[in-house]
């Protein structure tokens, strides 16, 4: 099983400002992330908002430089790259983003968003292209004819079905799928869901699946990264996720989605707020909420360990 | 007893005439949670609002009636209506930012309440509060009066608002979606001060969500809705362990789960109002619809005791 995508020790910081007057002060969306994606693997990276989720996708493409570390897309590191082979190497990663409403250039046919990417890598001779966009549309569930339609004629679902098209038209390795259901109906979630359960069978590509919904991921994923606050804390294998969680914070993110089951009726007592990620601390980013904290949670941050095959926790009360 | 009852509730689009929830009956026991449950634009938020008469411009109440404590709401006049609203009935939405004003303080805002709905001095109306913010869990209450909302965060918005709904001293309390636009976590905790404030004050609580673990977590009832109609209302328990209409049954299995291999999506999507087929409305992405329901709207029905399905073919599943 090779390695296809893979951060090493990635840090991603943004400065901000906090008011007129007030100096920019560093924001660290990613912390010294080390995490490797396999080849024709399903990885779901699961978290709350804020965590750096979708900074890790941007970084994924290419479409940010670390400030420290690689992110490397088959052994190759995007930053050493000049930016013409940089967009050439995109072309192996795709993303398909939350909101298909935002994503499709409304001014453009179906056919122009689809065939846009086969002419800017020079993919398909001219003359087969509509052939090629409507194949594609029609992999998808869409029918040839709506290459002529606007997106908006067509709905919210129809619309992610547009985006994956786009994105799988360059027959790229891995496909990034940044919460693609989560401005969805579960009704039509389920297609789309099951319209990428599909692909993935038929072919080799890899997914990074990144979505802040329990269930959703584990549904769809081999191995599960849970993030906070910019950090990796536990990366487990999907089927022993469930039986298994060890970091705290998986725990109570667990007990925290509600059961679509009367009879399993829980009101867990959650504790604090994710705090503010622009301030400095030097320990464990979950310290202040975790019901196990030892003494030296607040001074050393803990670094993944793997506890059994396969399954790494970054917390120093194990 | 029932504290608040709908009947037959119509809204249409006053300009177009086109129906956007039809028929809509439910009552809702008194110190229980009554959950509307339903996709987008199926009419579960326009009947809460409907409810405060609170609907967009645009849209009108064109029949049926709306009972709270044997007055029919949608008879009384408006001043006698601002009187219900935020006092014996209150709401809380789905985002605090919006429903929040940006330019005053919280205090100041939960203080208004407290003044047109108990006629409190401002002193005494502060006082309260920074009661009630200590009573929905906001930790350091007197300093945060002075907070505005932008200060907050998501779920210290949140829990504003339930102390905001919780000065008129309600009786009823319509909660749209109240924990959508929060982090699992976050959403945790504020389910769980809505289940304990519930017992608490023993409010009666319409609980509008298209979360079915939102609703499973907090419902005594459910109300499922599609198209504008209700197709199925049972009481909780009964309807995740015994749905009957082909949309209920449709929803829970199209939930992803852990231990599902596939999922087996329905076909199409939720058709727009004006777009809706003749006859049951869910006819053409039902599963088992027959050339009946393609005719004639199916009758809404009490099939068991206390279990509502509006369907030609209920199948004892």
């Amino acid at each position: 099983m090779s390695v296809m995508l893979e951060f090493r020790k990635v840090s991603k910081v943004y400065y901000l400002r906090r008011g007129f007057l007030a100096p920019k002060k560093p924001f660290y969306a990613l912390r010294n992330i080390d995490l490797a994606v396999h080849e024709n693997e399903v990885l779901g990276i699961l978290g709350e908002s804020g965590c750096g989720k979708s900074t890790l996708a941007r970084l994924a493409l290419g479409l940010e430089t670390p400030e420290e570390g690689e992110v490397l897309l088959e052994g190759i590191n995007f930053s050493a790259l000049s930016e013409k082979e940089r967009r050439k190497l995109r072309r192996k990663i795709q993303i398909v983003f939350q909101d298909p409403y935002a994503s499709l250039n409304p001014r453009k046919k179906i056919y122009d968003l689809l065939a846009e990417p086969l002419i800017i890598h020079q993919l398909v001779p001219k003359k087969d292209l509509r052939a090629r966009v409507g194949a594609m549309l029609t992999k998808v569930g869409l029918r040839e004819e709506d290459m002529e339609r606007y997106p908006h004629q067509f709905s919210g679902g129809q619309r992610q079905r547009i985006a994956i098209a786009r994105a799988l038209i360059l027959s790229p390795r891995v496909l990034v799928l940044d919460e693609p259901t989560s401005a969805l109906d579960v009704s039509v979630q389920a297609q789309i869901l099951e319209l990428l359960r599909e692909f993935k069978e038929k072919s080799k590509l890899t997914y990074v699946f990144i979505s802040h919904d329990l269930p959703l991921v584990l549904f769809l994923s081999n191995r599960v990264a849970v993030m906070y606050l910019g950090r990796v804390v536990e990366i487990s294998p999907a089927e022993s996720f469930m039986a298994r969680p060890h970091h705290p914070y998986t725990k109570m993110l667990l007990e925290s989605v509600p059961e679509p089951d009367p009879y399993k009726r829980k009101l867990p007592k959650v504790k604090g707020e994710p705090p503010d990620p622009t301030l400095e601390f030097s320990g464990c980013p979950f310290f202040p909420r975790c019901e196990k904290a030892l003494s030296s949670c607040e001074k050393e941050v803990p670094g993944l360990r793997e506890i059994s095959k396969g399954h790494l926790v970054a917390c120093h009360s194990l | 007893m029932n504290i608040l009852e709908v009947s037959a509730l119509n809204i249409f689009y006053s300009k177009s005439r086109i129906p956007v929830v039809e028929e809509v009956s439910f009552f809702l026991p008194a110190g229980k949670t009554l959950a509307l449950v339903g996709e987008s634009g199926c009419g579960k938020s326009l009947t809460g609002l409907a409810i405060m008469r609170l609907l967009p411009t645009g849209l009108e109440i064109t029949g049926g009636q709306i009972h709270f404590e044997n007055k029919n709401l949608l008879e009384l006049s408006p001043e006698e209506m601002r009187r219900v609203r935020g006092g014996k009935i209150a709401m809380i939405f789905q985002d605090p930012m919006v429903s929040l004003n940006p330019v005053f303080t919280v205090g100041t805002q939960i203080a208004e309440v407290l003044e047109l709905h108990r006629g409190l001095g401002r002193q005494k109306a502060l006082a309260e509060a920074e009661r009630l913010l200590a009573e929905v869990g906001l930790p350091a209450p007197k300093a945060r009066l002075k907070a505005y909302p932008h200060e907050l965060s998501g779920g210290m918005r949140q829990r504003v608002m339930i102390a905001m709904a919780l000065a008129g001293n309600p009786k009823v309390l319509i909660a749209d979606e109240p924990t959508t636009a929060l982090d699992v976590t976050i959403q945790a905790q504020i389910l769980a001060l809505l289940a304990s404030l519930k017992e608490k004050h023993n409010l009666s609580v319409l609980l509008i969500s298209h979360d079915l673990g939102v609703v499973a977590t907090l419902a005594d009832l459910v109300a499922v809705m599609y198209a504008g109609r209700l197709v199925e209302k049972a009481p909780c328990e009964e309807l995740f362990s015994k749905p009957l209409h082909p949309y209920t049954r449709a929803l829970l299995e199209v939930l992803p789960r852990p231990e599902k291999k596939s999922l087996k999506p329905l076909p199409g999507q939720v058709p727009p109002p004006g777009a809706r087929p003749a006859g049951c409305k869910f006819s053409d992405r039902c599963p088992s619809a027959q050339k009946k329901c393609f005719e004639k709207e199916p009758p809404w029905q009490e099939v068991f005791p206390r279990h509502w399905v509006r369907c030609f073919y209920v199948s004892d599943a």
